[in-house]
Parts: C-alpha cells; sequence; structure tokens
C-alpha cells in the first residue's frame, strides 16, 4: 500500500556508525581546544567556606580554575525549554556556594591537556562546613530546620483530582498497595559531552548531545546575557539519551568557561559522573487505595505519592505532575485523586527519564491491579478489560479525547497470542527449585504535549534543481530513526526515493523553531508537519509545471518523481526538469516553510506479557519468554518500532529487577560505577516478540502514534507482576533484588 | 598515568632485575583489568610499574612430577582453553569462565587474580580446594612457596611484598576420580563480581557414593577466600543421601551466619549459601558441569 | 617509551608515555575516534578492539602492552570502501540506533567469527557479555551476528 513508509529501514547513519566515522561531541576536536575537568562534592549537604586553587593554577598547561568565586550567581533552572516558562524553579548556579548532593558542582579545570586538568584537580583544597544530610524524603519532611534550599525541603505539593466519589457499598472492597521506584541512571552508553566555542566575534556555538537545542539556547543566552542570535545551539550527534540529554545540565557551565576564555572548551563526562552528577529517574513512593465492586469495576482510586527530586528541582515539579496525569488515559475510573509531595534531598538530582512520570506511577498502579485481581480472584487480563479505556474515551482529567484507543485489543490479542489462559495459574506455586510465572501490564502514553503545553513546529523543504529535497526541521536524532522516520513521511508523499530526500538535523541558526524532542511529540507532531509541508510541496511543483507544462494543474499528477498529465501520460517532466526550468527560466523557487499546529494527543497504548523463572534457591530470575503489543497507529518503519520496544524492555527488566542508584545514609552514591550498577546484558536478555495493531484513526502522520516511551513503561510491572506470580509474593520494591525475593520467601 | 615509568622484563633474570629497582610504591602489571581501575580511581598510588606481560616464561600450563603447573600470565581464556583443566580441576575450569567477559577473560591473568586478593577473586576458591601453592619470586632471585592459604592475608592484600611476584602456581594433579565443581552466584548471570561462590571436590567413588578427602572453600564470605575445614568433615567418606546434603547445607548456613554476622548481606548469602551448595553436591555426584557461562 | 605496533594493517612508531592507555593512543594520537570510552573500567565494552586475534578492552591496556602487537579495530573492517559482511548484516538487521555501542559490539562479533564459524545464540550473547546496549535490547545484533556467521 505505501512505498516508503510501512517498510524497514536502517537509521540514516547506520553505515557512518559502523564504520567508526560518527564524531560524537567526545570526539570533537576544535582549533586551539582546552579541556575541562569537573570537581565534584564529596559530601551531601554543605556550605563551601574555602576553596584554593592556589596550586592547581601553577601548574603548567592549567589556564583557569572556576568556581563560585568568579562565576556568576544569576540563578536559572536547566529545565527550562521557554521564556518564562512556568514551574521551572530557579535554583541553581554554575557553580554553587552550597552543595546539596555528593555530585554537586564546585569547580572546575580548564587546561591544554585532559590529563593536565585531571591532575589539577588533585590539588585544589576545598573546606566545607558539613550539613546534616537529608538524604530520604521522609528525613527531608521531618527536618523542617534543615533547609536544603532557602525556600523549604517541600518543593511542591499538588492534589488533583476529578469524578465524582460514590458512596461505598457492601459490593465493594478496598485495596491498598505501595509500591516504592528507585533512582535509576539512563545508562545511555555515551556519557554526557560538549563542546563550547566563544568566538572573537561574540557569538557563542556550542555543540551538545542534547534534546532540544532552542531550550538550550534559551538557558544559555539569559544566564550569560546574550541576545539569542548570538548564541548558536548545534546538535551533535547523541549516543543515547532516554531523557538523560533533555536538560541544559553542564551547557551553562561549559558555555560560561568558553565565554569567560574566548577559547574552545570541551567538557566530556566519565561514567561516575554521568551516574551521580547529570540525573537520575527519580525515586518515588505511591500509595493507591483503590475501591472495587466484586465484579472487579473499580470505583475510586486515591494515590498518595512521595516524589523525591534530590538536590535541585530541574523538572521535578513538572515530572511529579505528571504522574497524575498518565492512569485516567489507561483506565476508566469514575473518580481518581493524586496528592503528591514533591521534596528536595541531598541526593543526585532527579529529572525525566524515558516515559516522564510514567513508569513512576503505571509500575505501581499494574501492581496493584494484581493485587486487586488476586483479592477477587478474577484474571489479571480479565479485570483489565473491564476497567481500560475504549476508543474514543475522553481522558477524564484533561477532558481530550484519547483517540482511537486500542488497549484492549492489545490486550485481548496478546493474552491469545501468549496463550494467557494456558500458562496463567493462581495458588499453584510448585515447591520445585524454579518456580516460573507469567504476568501482565498495560500502559498508556501520550503523542506530543497538546494539552498542556504549546504545540507546533515548523519545517521548511526545498527543492533542489535536480529534483532532490532539503527537509530543514529542528530534529533531534537520539537514535530512534527520526531522521528516517521523518524522511520516510516526506518520501511518501513525494514520492522519490529516500536518498533524495536529506532530512537536517537540529541548530538554532539554520532550523525552524521546534521544541524538540520530549513528550513523545516527534513521530506525532513533528512527523505530521512533514507530511503537510511536503503536501505543500507537491503543491508547488504540481503548480510550477502547469506553468511549464501550460496546463491545467487539476491535469496534472506526480508519481515516482515526475509529473504527468492525467489524461496523457506521455506529456511528462521529470522533478528535475520542474525545478530547473522553475528556477531558471520562469523566475520561481519551489520551497515552501510550514507551521503545523498539534490539535489532539491520542493515547499510545501498550500490553506486555513476561513469562519469568525464579531460583528460590538464590533469588535470582530469569525473563524466558516475553511479548509486547502496541497501539501504534502506523508504523512508519517496523524495523525501528521494533527496536525501540526491544530497547524498552531492557530498560523495564533492570527497573524491575537490578538497576537501583543506591545512596548510603551519609548521601553517598554506591552504585557509582557500572561495576555494580548493572544493566541488563545480551545472555540475561530474553527475545522479545512484538505484535504490532495498526489501527490508525488519529491525527498523526500516516495515522502512526508514538512509542519510544509507551514500550517502556509497561515492562518492569510486567516482569514484576510475573514474579508475584510465580512466587504467590506481593513484592513491590523495586527493583526486586534476590536478597528481597529470599527474604519474602523465608517469611512464607 | 602520564608520569608513570614502566619497566618491561621479557624474562626472568631481567625480571629479577626489575625487582631490585621497585619500591614500595611501585606496582606489577599483568592483565590491568584490576590494577588499572584502581590506579584510574586514585585508590592505589603508584610511580612506577613493572609489566609482567612480556615474560614468556610465565605463561604456561604443563605437567611436571606429578603437579600442575600454571604460569602466573597465563589468562584465563587460556585456561578455559587447556583440556588438562578441564579434565583435571574442573573447579578451576568453571571459576575461569565466571571471571568478567570475554574482554576481560583474554587480558586477565590467574597471577594478577591471586595478588589482587580479593574476597570476591574467582580463582581462589577453585584454588583453596587443590591445596595451590603459589610460587614467589623476589628480588634475590629467589623462588619460595607459599600456600594460598598463607598468602591470603586480608581483603586486597596478600603477603606480597613490594619486591616480589607471583610466577606460577601449581597443585598437585588430582587422580582420574577427583571430581570438583565451582558454583558463583553475581547480581546477574554474567559478567558479574561474586556475591557468594563456592568450591567444592574430592575423590568420588561412584558405588557406593561418597566423597572422600573433601575440600570446601568459599568466596565473598570472608575478608578472604576461605577454607572450611570444619564443613568438609560433615560430606566426608559419607554416603551423599539427599537427607545428608540437606544438614550440610544448613550446617554451612550456620557457619556463613556466624562468618559474616554483622554484615547486610548476611541474612541472603545464609540462604542463598544453601542452594549454591547442594548444586555444587548434586553435580558432584552427576559429574554435570555445574556453573557454566 | 618507543612502542612499534600494528593498526588496521598500518605500520606505526610513536612515542608515548609508557602507561598511556590503548584507547588514547588511539583516539587522540592516531585520530581513530571510532573505538569510544563509556565507562573507563571495562565494563561496557564500546572500547573493545582486537589485539592479537583476541577481543580486548583498550581501556585496560598499557602501552608496553601493544608492543609489536597487532590491533584491528572498526575503522579497519571495512576495505577500501567495502563494508566487512558483519558491518552490512548490522545495517541491514536493524542494529543499529545511537551507533555508540556499534564499533565495540562489532569488534567483540569480529572477534567471534574470527574464532569460529557457525555460533549458538548463547555463543553470540557470551561473546558480547562484555558489550552492553541501551538502545536494541540485543536481538537485533544477535540476529545481525548469526546471518554472518
Amino acid at each position: 500500500m505505501f512505498k516508503h513508509i510501512g517498510h524497514t529501514h536502517p537509521v540514516h547513519d547506520a553505515t557512518q556508525k559502523v564504520m567508526g566515522e560518527v564524531i560524537y561531541a567526545s570526539d570533537m576536536k576544535l582549533h586551539n581546544m582546552l579541556y575541562a575537568k569537573l570537581l565534584l562534592s564529596p559530601i551531601a549537604h554543605g556550605r563551601i567556606l574555602s576553596i584554593d586553587s592556589s596550586r592547581a593554577e601553577k601548574l603548567p598547561g592549567v589556564v583557569k580554575v572556576f568556581s563560585h568565586l568568579n562565576s556568576p550567581d544569576k540563578l536559572y533552572s536547566r529545565y527550562r525549554i521557554i521564556p518564562d516558562q512556568v514551574n521551572c524553579r530557579e535554583d541553581e548556579r554554575i557553580f554553587t556556594d552550597k552543595v546539596r548532593f555528593v555530585g554537586d558542582r564546585v569547580a572546575a579545570v580548564v587546561a591544554r591537556s585532559f590529563d593536565v586538568a585531571v591532575k589539577a584537580i588533585s590539588l585544589i583544597h576545598v573546606q566545607y562546613e558539613k550539613l546534616p544530610a537529608l538524604v530520604t524524603v521522609e528525613q527531608a519532611l521531618e527536618n523542617k530546620s534543615v533547609k536544603i534550599h532557602a525556600s523549604g525541603n517541600l518543593l511542591y505539593e499538588y492534589d488533583l483530582k476529578y469524578g465524582e466519589k460514590e458512596p461505598l457499598s457492601e459490593d465493594h472492597i478496598t485495596i491498598e498497595t505501595t509500591t516504592q521506584t528507585q533512582k535509576m541512571h539512563h545508562a545511555a552508553m555515551e556519557n554526557h559531552a560538549y563542546m563550547a566555542n566563544f568566538d572573537s566575534s561574540g557569538k557563542l556555538t556550542i555543540w551538545s548531545s542534547c534534546q532540544g537545542v532552542y531550550g538550550v539556547r534559551t538557558i544559555l543566552a539569559d544566564l550569560l546575557n546574550l541576545t539569542y542570535n548570538n548564541v548558536r545551539v548545534i546538535k551533535a550527534p547523541i549516543g543515547g539519551s532516554f531523557g538523560g540529554k533533555q536538560e541544559a545540565i553542564f551547557e551553562p557551565l561549559v558555555a560560561f568557561m568558553s565565554k569567560d576564555l574566548r577559547r574552545p572548551v570541551k567538557l566530556a563526562l566519565n561514567r561516575e559522573e554521568a551516574i551521580v552528577a547529570t540525573m537520575t529517574r527519580p525515586a518515588t513512593k505511591s500509595t493507591i487505595t483503590t475501591a472495587v465492586s466484586k465484579y472487579g469495576k473499580i470505583k475510586s482510586c486515591d494515590v498518595a505519592t512521595l516524589f523525591d527530586a534530590g538536590g535541585y528541582a530541574t523538572s521535578s515539579i513538572d515530572n511529579g505532575y505528571a504522574m497524575a496525569k498518565k492512569i485516567s488515559r489507561l483506565y476508566s475510573i469514575p473518580y481518581y485523586s493524586h496528592k503528591c509531595k514533591i521534596v528536595y534531598t541531598n541526593t543526585p538530582v532527579a529529572g525525566g527519564a524515558r516515559g516522564w512520570g510514567g513508569p513512576e506511577i503505571v509500575a505501581p498502579f499494574e501492581i496493584h491491579m494484581d493485587a486487586v485481581a488476586k483479592a477477587l480472584e478474577i484474571d489479571p487480563v480479565e479485570l483489565r478489560v473491564r476497567n481500560l479505556v475504549h476508543p474514543g474515551d475522553v481522558d477524564k482529567a484533561t477532558n481530550f479525547s484519547l483517540g482511537n484507543a486500542r488497549i484492549i485489543e492489545c490486550l485481548q490479542r496478546g493474552a491469545e497470542a501468549f496463550q494467557w489462559t494456558k500458562r496463567y495459574s493462581r495458588g499453584c506455586v510448585n515447591s520445585s527449585r524454579y518456580k516460573k510465572g507469567v504476568g501482565v501490564a498495560c500502559a498508556a502514553h501520550k503523542n506530543g504535549m497538546y494539552g498542556g503545553f504549546p504545540e507546533h513546529s515548523t519545517m521548511t523543504i526545498k527543492m533542489n534543481e535536480d529534483g532532490s529535497f532539503i527537509l530543514n526541521g529542528c530534529l533531534h536524532e537520539v537514535g530512534c530513526g527520526t531522521i528516517t522516520s521523518i524522511g520516510l513521511i516526506a518520501a511518501e508523499v513525494l514520492d522519490v526515493p529516500l536518498d533524495m530526500i536529506t532530512v537536517s538535523e537540529a541548530d538554532t541558526e539554520n532550523s525552524p523553531y521546534d521544541f524538540g524532542s520530549y513528550g513523545s511529540r516527534v513521530t506525532y507532531i513533528c512527523g505530521e508537519c512533514a507530511r503537510q509541508t511536503a503536501e505543500r510541496v507537491k503543491d508547488r511543483i504540481l503548480e510550477c509545471a502547469s506553468t511549464i507544462m501550460q496546463t491545467p494543474r487539476e491535469y496534472l499528477s506526480a508519481e515516482d518523481g515526475c509529473v504527468f498529465r492525467i489524461d496523457r501520460e506521455q506529456e511528462r517532466l521529470t522533478y528535475r526538469e520542474v525545478a530547473t526550468i522553475a528556477k531558471t527560466v520562469n523566475n520561481r523557487d519551489i520551497v515552501v516553510t510550514h507551521t503545523y499546529h498539534g490539535r489532539s494527543n491520542p493515547g499510545a497504548y501498550g500490553a506486555h506479557f513476561a513469562e519469568v523463572e525464579v531460583d528460590s534457591g538464590t533469588g535470582m530470575v530469569k525473563v524466558t519468554d516475553y511479548l509486547a503489543v502496541h497501539d501504534v497507529g502506523r508504523a512508519i518503519n517496523p524495523g525501528m518500532v521494533e527496536g525501540q520496544i526491544h530497547g524498552s524492555v531492557q530498560m523495564g527488566i533492570g527497573y524491575a529487577l537490578y538497576e537501583e542508584i543506591k545512596i548510603s545514609g551519609s548521601g553517598k552514591v554506591i552504585d557509582n560505577s557500572f561495576k555494580n550498577y548493572h544493566i541488563v546484558n545480551a545472555p540475561d536478555m530474553p527475545n522479545v516478540r512484538v505484535l504490532l495493531i495498526e489501527a490508525g484513526g488519529d491525527d498523526g502522520p500516516f495515522e502512526a502514534k508514538s512509542i519510544g516511551e509507551a514500550a517502556t513503561i509497561p515492562s518492569a510491572p510486567a516482569v514484576i507482576n510475573a514474579l508475584n506470580s510465580a512466587l504467590g509474593t506481593s513484592l513491590s520494591d523495586m527493583p526486586i533484588t534476590p536478597d528481597k525475593i529470599l527474604a519474602a520467601l523465608n517469611c512464607n | 598515568m602520564d608520569n608513570i615509568q614502566v619497566m618491561t622484563p621479557e624474562s626472568l633474570p631481567e625480571l629479577i632485575d626489575a625487582l631490585n629497582m621497585a619500591t614500595p610504591d611501585s606496582r606489577l602489571i599483568a592483565g590491568g583489568t584490576d590494577l588499572l581501575i584502581l590506579m584510574r580511581e586514585g585508590r592505589v598510588k603508584c610511580d612506577m610499574l613493572i609489566d609482567l606481560s612480556g615474560v614468556g616464561d610465565m605463561n604456561c600450563i604443563r605437567a611436571e612430577n606429578g603437579y600442575t603447573v600454571i604460569g602466573a600470565n597465563t589468562t584465563f581464556t587460556d585456561l578455559r582453553n587447556s583440556q588438562m583443566i578441564r579434565d583435571s580441576a574442573l573447579c578451576l575450569y568453571l571459576a575461569a569462565g565466571t571471571v568478567g567477559s570475554l574482554q576481560i577473560r583474554n587480558r586477565a591473568t590467574i597471577g594478577g587474580n591471586i595478588a589482587n586478593g580479593s574476597p570476591a577473586g574467582d580463582s581462589l576458591p577453585a584454588l583453596l580446594i587443590l591445596d595451590a601453592k603459589i610460587m614467589i619470586l623476589n628480588s634475590k632471585g629467589e623462588i619460595k612457596e607459599l600456600t594460598l592459604e598463607k598468602l591470603l592475608i586480608d581483603s586486597g592484600k596478600t603477603a606480597l611484598s613490594y619486591d616480589e611476584v607471583i610466577v606460577a602456581v601449581k597443585f598437585l594433579t588430582p587422580g582420574s576420580i577427583y571430581r570438583s565443581t565451582f558454583v558463583k552466584i553475581g547480581s546477574r548471570t554474567t559478567v558479574t563480581i561474586a556475591k557468594l561462590s563456592i568450591a567444592i571436590g574430592g575423590d568420588y567413588d561412584v558405588e557406593k557414593n561418597i566423597l572422600n578427602g573433601v575440600k570446601i572453600a568459599l568466596g565473598s564470605v570472608g575478608r578472604t577466600a576461605l577454607r572450611f575445614s570444619a564443613m568438609e568433615t560433615l560430606l566426608d567418606g559419607k554416603e551423599i543421601s539427599t537427607r545428608l546434603i540437606d544438614s550440610f547445607c544448613k550446617s554451612l548456613s550456620h557457619e556463613i551466619e556466624s562468618a559474616i554476622s554483622g554484615r547486610t548481606s548476611m541474612p541472603y548469602k545464609r540462604e542463598a549459601v544453601k542452594a549454591i551448595a547442594s548444586e555444587a553436591i548434586e553435580s558432584l555426584q552427576g559429574n554435570k558441569v555445574g556453573f557454566d557461562c | 617509551m618507543f612502542i612499534k605496533f600494528k593498526v588496521n594493517g598500518d605500520d606505526y612508531e610513536i612515542d608515548v608515555p609508557p602507561a598511556i592507555r590503548l584507547i588514547d593512543i588511539l583516539r587522540d594520537h592516531l585520530g581513530l575516534t571510532g573505538t569510544k570510552e563509556g565507562c573507563g573500567e571495562g565494563e561496557c565494552g564500546t572500547c573493545t578492539v582486537i589485539m592479537d586475534s583476541k577481543s580486548v578492552n583498550s581501556c585496560l591496556v598499557i602501552a608496553s602492552q601493544i608492543r609489536g602487537k597487532e590491533i584491528l579495530t572498526v575503522e579497519g573492517l571495512a576495505e577500501d570502501g567495502k563494508l566487512d559482511a558483519l558491518q552490512e548484516s548490522f545495517i541491514r538487521n536493524g542494529a543499529v540506533q545511537c551507533g555508540y555501542c556499534t564499533p565495540g559490539m562489532l569488534m567483540a562479533a569480529k572477534a567471534l567469527l574470527m574464532e569460529r564459524s557457525d555460533p549458538t545464540e548463547d555463543e553470540i550473547r557470551g561473546a558480547i557479555s562484555g558489550n552492553l546496549c541501551r538502545c536494541t535490547g540485543y536481538s537485533k545484533i544477535v540476529q545481525a551476528i548469526k546471518d554472518v556467521a
């Protein structure tokens, strides 16, 4: 049916990647460049009394040592994308004078070589006045007199409600569960890296592996008092982000130092710095209480969440609030309330991570659903069918349509493909050492930010004289195939081979405005922008051809890179002829700039089924089978959709079983290295079967919907539900590590 | 790392010369997979490295006078490729397969694993039950022998002086009825530091279902890898019934409980040790390969 | 220290600090930035190269140890611009997403296939157990290696 979309293509730069030719920010070299190294706080909370960098400064090769003593004290928020954005608490400085977590930015050395910079760090002597470290949300709330920030430790609080609470009848039961989710490291293989260059014309250029160049520009320009046109942010190739590079964590620091020194400065973090000093998925604790009828209909749901923001606010207000908006996209619940306290602690800073609040609330909720199923003795799949949203339903929290929400179909078709009924058993926990069990979890995510944030994207497509095209959008390829997808969409409309379209990447100097790669908006919003822009270019081509061929536009059609008369097909021009003649003979150009305004935000849905085998002797868990079913509307690039699902499941298994940034009582990060922070490796990763439901029906390009975050959300609870089913336990303190499993088994 | 001097002996005489230049701040590097990380983390001060990787004499696996002799530079991949080791010292063969990733095994040496003295060192429980003797060369050119038990002093600490180097490991080549195995638990199934490991070996009488001369050692339950001689008598010379395995595991569990009573990992290890011990014993009976990767 | 060694078939003779890491020689001295540093401690595998036919973490090898050795990096896989079968298979099978693990993954796979043909899936997963990927979930990488085996 389609020539380009719906077929699998590799990422646009796959050849360069397999050749090792891609230059990531840490590979970059500029003439006259300098190298930066960070000095991070070794204590969780304290005032900096003095910084003696004299010995470091004397080291040959050291150019300058920066700290709060010689850097701006202006406060900013690394989360801000647009000027005057709400919920951006401005509470951080480039270099702090008060450290608020182990890993906080104390100083930096800039030197002529990286090795010298490293050596110089060890020569800086910092004196701290230690303050009590509040490393848990509970501690921070209790100890009001120890203020992490002057505004107090409670960063934000909300109480969201919708619907009507019915009085409880005898026919109802009440279930309460509590789930703790942990701080998680995004664990992109590329650690954060930046190159900034402030040149003598007064212009700052920064290469950053970031997810939103315009957001970075806003922050840097405002902070360093530069006009926006004098700050150029170029998106460098990204070696994975998953949200971990979506906030301007170190750009202000590198930009400032380059501006001060008027030379290029490169900062490349190592793994420990990436784990500790960038951002983490937030740790949360949610207590969920539902009133459910005996039939299994949820009548009301009350959630209380404690959200650990870490040492600085960044995105935590919005991120915490986002948790309250997830369940109503998934389940039809007459009454829902969500109270949340978002709290500063003296721990590594929380930030957005793939799913953005989704995994943090849906994992607890799906674990809760299994508890409800257990209490009512209803099959977990069946219970969900009775409560999930239907196509066309309205999201009760926002009153926006959920669009063609096919989650029930995902669940039912998945259950069939997974042979759920045959494999699911409750209460038959056998006595052998190895116990098998299956679990299911559902999730909803969104498609863009319409409904909560402005939503538009602008693109320009220009036609070259030879009939090829350049699509200029502000696109951020993070490895998921964005550039290819956009290219495929344009190629489908313009009907030319994919390699006739070059899709550019984000650069504030050249790209039209776009908010960036957030909120699963890129396929849905940018993709549709590309489609509409391409349609307009096609119109223009036909218009120009009409003039050239002296034929009414209505008689002409464009196919296969040619324009021809519908009634006399031999009368045709190639795109090359149209473009060249238009530009050089008819004095016209074929270039279209179009702004697309998003006007809907349907749900993107998935149901995951997992089978695990638990060694009840050692507590080790093996995921032995996995099926992911996703309502994607249309798969623009099916192979990449699969790849996103596979990667999402890898992250989810880690979230469920292995990964945690553990913090000691004094605030030190215990798992600060891949030696003890374990992500799933190849031997432990199951083959993930994928079933895509392409039922269209929404406003995305060719009716496509998002996948990358939607697939991450159900994966951890599917695994946890499977292991609880295998063992007859109710474990919910994530990650469910072997010691927790054995402790539970030995209690029983 | 820029200012560190590196000596590169290529023979034992040159190695002795290098040892004479050693100071308390110098270090020996073989595969480098432990040392370089410690140096990078700043946990080890170093002004000079003696790079052992060029000393060819130290890379060998051979039979000599009833002993199996393994040169200290033998990598874990070399051990995995050795039919001799697989046949006579399965515990060591299995342990070698659990060391890190393939990239690590291609570089990490048995000498380094011993000298690093980690309580979680994978080769150590196997070498302990094999009654391994460590051949140590010093700056005077003398070679002395020390049992592995005497060499391992504390977590990360051995009895080696700064001018001494392990050149080889040797153990009496076990007879044909000897069986041994090694089981390890980590945080994930592969590429993980041992949270708990066990090596068990003995002469197995198939007809009577008895292990004679049982030796047992565990890793990650003390400041060093440890022989558990008291446990050995519980198995030695007794018919291995399900009941015996059960009571053995319970006793071992109690031992672990007291050995690491203050540690937060104790509740877990106390339970998990039962599983790996029974798995180990059962694999000895069935001559199945225990933990493999 | 003067060291002589071969990289991708080319002879090199350079003077470097003797304890400098191979990864730094490759990236900074030889300009071969295809080999990546993801952790600096031999856990992530992004720095994997082949040395004397074996896969090693170049972040854990020092200059004195590469004398006389033959090293193969990702830049040495293609010949005269023609991609190695493994590289083509990675592209074809969708085994490349962000690309950061790709060079190390290719080298680990290449080392495996240099040693044995027709490895089982378990053997493939074992050979790349020291190569972490956060994007692909490994399945398409394993398939890509299988296709060439």
